[in-house]
């Protein structure tokens, strides 16, 4: 295999991954396959700076990231999902209740200060460690943590006072916010 | 205030802001990953696949 088809198929398989994170960042449908598109095209022109070895998902977020805030401040005045486009297209939901509590979630997500919101995803939803989520958003591990618990503290602000009782509904509870907790634990120890 | 509290209590960050309620924490958690995970399991739209074949075809050719 050459050097360009090893990346090829690295990058490839980190669209996914990319994807999932555009749209919980910027909440448009159209905007996030663009920051996508934009993320691997700039890759594939830095692809000699990148180190094998490393962690190539880590390196790609910092690229749609950077991507996105450039873009971010042109585009401050629009309306995150407007129509609710993500939600509208999801499947899991079939419950009218939980299609409810969920578009109220995705209202709130959006509400946050992106630099917040990101912080939650990545730390919540992508799986990074406080650490790789830090370097990621270039800033210390202390600076993430404290985003990601004012994040999550606005969030519950935000959200209507119902949600706050929905986690011990009859549904079996997956408990992310555990997980949650555990990285934060995690991610302290281990630097 | 607010600020140096952060910086010098790290450790207890978790703890804090478990405040929230466990529930609420779930709640957040669970949406959360919701909402990228139904993203994270589409398929590759064919639009990316053919720029990274772009990209490749580019590069090679030059």
């Amino acid at each position: 295999m050459n050097p360009d088809a090893d990346f090829k198929s690295d990058l490839l398989a980190a669209i996914p991954a990319l994807r999932a994170f555009a749209a919980s960042l910027c909440g448009r449908v159209e905007w996030s396959d663009d920051l996508v598109q934009e993320t691997l095209v700039k890759a594939w022109a830095n692809r000699n700076s990148f180190e094998p070895g490393s962690r190539m998902q880590a390196w790609l977020f910092t690229i749609l990231r950077n991507e996105y805030y450039s873009e971010y401040r042109r585009r401050r005045h629009e309306v995150a999902d407007p129509e609710g486009r993500i939600a509208a297209r999801l499947t899991t939901h079939p419950a009218q209740d939980s299609h409810v509590a969920f578009r109220e979630f995705q209202t709130a997500l959006f509400k946050l200060p992106p630099i917040h919101r990101e912080a939650l995803i990545l730390v919540g939803a992508s799986g990074f460690s406080y650490e790789q989520a830090a370097a990621i958003c270039n800033c210390a591990i202390g600076t993430m943590k404290s985003r990601v618990a004012r994040a999550r503290s606005k969030l519950g602000q935000l959200l209507p006072l119902e949600a706050h009782g929905t986690a011990g509904a009859d549904e079996a509870i997956e408990n992310i916010g555990q997980l949650v907790t555990a990285g934060a634990d995690r991610g302290g120890g281990d630097c | 205030m607010m600020n140096r509290s952060d910086q010098s209590a790290l450790g207890t960050e978790a703890r804090k802001t478990s405040s929230l309620g466990p529930e609420l924490q779930a709640h957040i958690g669970r949406q959360l990953r919701s909402l990228y995970d139904e993203v994270l399991k589409e398929q590759v739209p064919d639009h990316l696949r053919e720029l990274l074949a772009e990209l490749e075809n580019k590069s090679s050719g030059s």
